[in-house]
């Protein structure tokens, strides 16, 4: 099975999506120009809303990538038991895809730790922006989470 | 005082702030709220245009 998404990322800095990485848990890993999935493009997803290769993505690109997105310390491994990865891309418009494979288990463990289709990465990337550009603008800042939402209380 | 609180769930940004004199306010978040991403609602409340002024703006990522 192989259940490929590409997620868009507004961010173009780096040591922004590190950080927010590690912020949930997981580890950025540098130049590493492979990610861990199924291994292989088996065409046997047909959810147009999230499937990469119904959205117009070439299926041989799957499992390449600029940089890689791990649990902490558990390096990846194609295969049905995995673990997986999540392969970054920059697209050279502000902003960067973020690849993986959802399926089985292996695809679930990204899921809880990154979010469905990235979405606690990402809301960690808007809250890293937001700290660092309060932050760079005097503002005094304080971070809380509430009902599962990230607030931050800026003051001067 | 002036102060700013975002709030981030589930994609989305909402950005309000207080305190500010008049138009102040957009000046001291317009930063901020095109690094997140596109503004997709912008809502100056009454009192923006007496003193102190407050602003809402959502973002969605």
């Amino acid at each position: 099975m192989s259940h490929v998404e590409e997620v868009e990322v507004e961010c173009d800095d780096l040591d922004v999506l590190q950080a927010a990485v590690e912020r949930c848990g997981g580890e950025f890993m540098f130049n590493q120009r492979t990610y861990a999935w199924w291994g292989n493009w088996l065409n046997d997803w047909r959810n147009a809303e999230r499937s990469a290769a119904l959205q117009g993505r070439d299926p041989t690109t799957f499992g390449k990538c600029e940089h890689a997105i791990r649990v902490a310390g558990k390096p990846g491994k194609n295969g049905h038991s995995g673990p997986w990865e999540i392969g970054v891309i920059a697209k050279g418009d502000g902003k960067f895809a973020l690849d993986y494979d959802n399926y089985g288990s292996a695809g679930r463990a990204l899921e809880q730790m990154f979010g469905v289709s990235c979405g606690r990465l990402k809301d960690e990337v808007a809250a890293e922006i937001t700290e660092r550009e309060l932050v760079r603008d005097g503002w005094r800042v304080s971070r809380a989470d509430v009902d599962g939402a990230i607030v931050f209380d800026a003051t001067r | 005082m002036e102060s700013i609180r975002v709030t981030i769930k589930k994609g989305t940004v909402k950005i309000e702030t207080s305190g500010f004199a008049g138009p102040a306010c957009k000046a001291a978040t317009d930063g901020l709220a095109k690094k997140l991403g596109k503004t997709v609602s912008d809502e100056p409340t009454a009192e923006m245009f007496d003193q102190p002024a407050t602003l809402d703006t959502e973002i969605g990522r």
